[in-house]
């Protein structure tokens, strides 16, 4: 504050006094400063700003929300099979906001695999895996793994008929997988319930493997640098292939360059925005639970994400789901080492990118039909 | 890199004739039926429950109820008259009906068990907790020595035949409810903002 002996007559502050929009100055400063915070300010591509770019970023933040409502909701869940039905129910009924966190919690996993699946569909049609960003895809594909491995156990988690029935397809992988399986298998630890396991593998080993695997795929973004549009100049994505285009795009020379802080900027926007869009589902549709399981029937079918190898079942069984999901995941990893043009552009690409589509297409078909039909009995209950 | 191309190529084909190969592994073998009316009855409600209902496998779990409650071993806890009327409803095509009526048997049961002097009600047998709770007999020794769950709330759960039927929360309209609207539509207007502005 200026005193009185450190003002002219004019009435203005002298100088060497700071004022309250110096001080604000001096602090952001100081915020600047300390949390170098100069070092986000390095330049991207402008494309970096589309949605398409953005989706990852928007995948991340929503695993936050997940994990941090998972946090809250762990500290009221009994993970014994006896108890874990009941524990969600008083949750949601008898704990302060306890239903909106559950809610918050569910919807979140659904439209954090919804982004996913968008930006696992956006890298891999637009061919962003290619050199020299083969290892971030299959980082990426582990990732995906981790999530759908989340998704999974989260769903068992709730115990009631869907979870038991989820359960015991797991049981029945475990047991074609043989040695494989055996930590899949209820038969593994002699002192603790599957239940119990599953519920560390989805609170400590699943996020563990999901932070470090996150921390690899950021760095290697940061490395190579965001990835071009598939539709740019032929001739810059010969020789090497698709390096890092880390220079701002010409395009309105006014408008400056992009930065890596403007692109967080956006995020941000996005960010607030798949919060509120969780928020209203969090009220308006909030998330039930089935009954307590009864063994012997299989009535119910997967959550929507599983529901392509679902149809898998309907059709072959048990094995069949297994192989589904192997297959799927080793084509996956496969697709940098299929597809090694120089140019990125979907004419050089006809290949893939029409293996790709029709791929999706009939995932979509089959999580369709999987939808419509009433499930078989698959398992020996 | 043809060679390598090639290889990846042909894995990927190995990998799909497999999927053929162990195809038509359709048709799980059938686990041993439960020997009680009470499970039956719940896994009735359970195939009920679900949307669409599967009425076909409600009714084969009903008449096998019936059946079962011929059985004075294996008709502890289930009303046959209740059960009749249950098949009786799901037959004229009342799935809902028919629920409605389960729902009153199995609510007689734990009412008649807890009249009787306090037993305990009625359990499905094998109980999920038995083949995925309990990985051993020792652990099931551990759980009666109170080293897991609190042997009260336990046998509470096991009595509240709520837990039976599905838990659905709904909008309700309250105050706090409508602020939560509101905030959520004030966070969509503000991402908008932002993802508007150049």
């Amino acid at each position: 504050m200026a005193s009185r002996a450190n003002r002219s007559t004019a009435g203005t502050v002298a100088p060497g006094v700071a004022t309250p929009t110096a001080q604000r100055a001096g602090l952001k400063e100081w915020l600047i400063e300390r949390l170098a915070l100069r070092s986000l300010t390095y330049e991207v591509p402008e494309h970096a700003n589309r949605l398409g770019y953005l989706l990852g970023g928007a995948t991340a933040a929503g695993m936050v929300i997940v994990i941090l409502t998972g946090i809250l909701l762990a500290q009221f869940y009994n993970p014994s099979a006896d108890q874990a039905n009941h524990s969600v129910r008083a949750l949601t009924s008898g704990v302060f906001a306890g239903g909106f966190l559950r809610s918050l919690h569910v919807w979140g996993a659904q439209l954090t695999v919804f982004t996913l699946l968008l930006h696992l569909l956006r890298v891999l049609f637009y061919g962003s895996y290619r050199r020299p960003r083969e290892a971030n895809w299959i980082v990426g594909v582990l990732l995906f793994s981790a999530v759908m491995g989340f998704f999974f156990t989260g769903t068992v988690l709730k115990w009631d008929q869907e979870s038991y029935e989820a359960l015991a397809h797991n049981a029945e992988i475990a047991e074609i997988l043989g040695r494989l399986g055996a930590w899949f298998s209820p038969a593994f630890s002699q002192t603790t319930p599957i239940l119990t396991r599953l519920y560390m593998a989805h609170v400590s080993i699943l996020p563990l493997l999901f932070a470090l695997l996150l921390g690899i795929h950021l760095f290697l973004v940061k490395q190579h640098g965001i990835s071009p549009l598939p539709w740019a100049n032929r001739k810059e994505t010969g020789g090497r292939g698709l390096a890092g285009d880390r220079r701002g795009h010409p395009g309105d020379p006014s408008r400056g360059p992009v930065t890596f802080a403007m692109h967080l900027k956006k995020l941000s926007g996005y960010v607030y925005i798949l919060l509120g869009t969780l928020v209203l589902l969090a009220v308006l549709v909030p998330a039930g639970i089935g009954p307590e399981p009864v063994e012997g029937i299989e009535v119910t079918k997967p959550p929507w994400p599983f529901l392509p190898i679902f149809a898998a079942e309907n059709w072959f069984g048990i094995k069949g789901l297994l192989w589904a999901v192997v297959g799927l995941e080793a084509a996956l990893l496969a697709v940098p080492f299929i597809d090694r043009g120089k140019s990125a552009h979907w004419r050089d690409r006809k290949g893939v990118v029409a293996a790709s589509a029709l791929v999706l297409v009939a995932a979509i078909a089959l999580g369709l039909y999987a939808y419509w039909v009433p499930p078989a009995t698959h398992i020996g209950m | 890199m043809m060679i390598r191309r090639g290889l990846v190529v042909a894995g990927l084909i190995v990998l799909l004739a497999a999927l053929v190969g162990v195809a038509f592994a359709h048709g799980g073998e059938e686990g041993e039926e439960p020997a009680d009316a009470l499970t039956l009855l719940r896994q009735a409600m359970g195939a009920l429950t679900v949307s669409p209902p599967n009425t076909g496998l409600a009714a084969d779990k009903i008449h096998d109820a019936l059946e079962a409650a011929e059985d004075p071993d294996r008709a502890t806890g289930v009303d046959p008259a209740l059960v009749g009327a249950a098949d009786e409803a799901l037959d004229g095509g009342d799935a809902l009906g028919a629920l409605t009526i389960l729902r009153r048997a199995l609510a007689s049961a734990s009412a008649g068990a807890s009249a009787a002097g306090g037993e305990s009600p009625p359990v499905a047998s094998p109980a999920p907790s038995q083949r995925f709770g309990e990985a051993s007999a020792e652990a099931a020794v551990a759980s009666k020595a109170g080293l897991q769950a609190i042997p009260a709330v336990t046998a509470a759960i096991a009595a509240d035949t709520t837990m039976w039927e599905p838990f659905e929360p709904k909008f309700t309209g309250t105050a706090v409810e409508y602020f939560l609207v509101v905030g959520g539509v004030a966070l969509l207007v503000v991402g908008g903002l932002i993802v508007a502005r150049r």
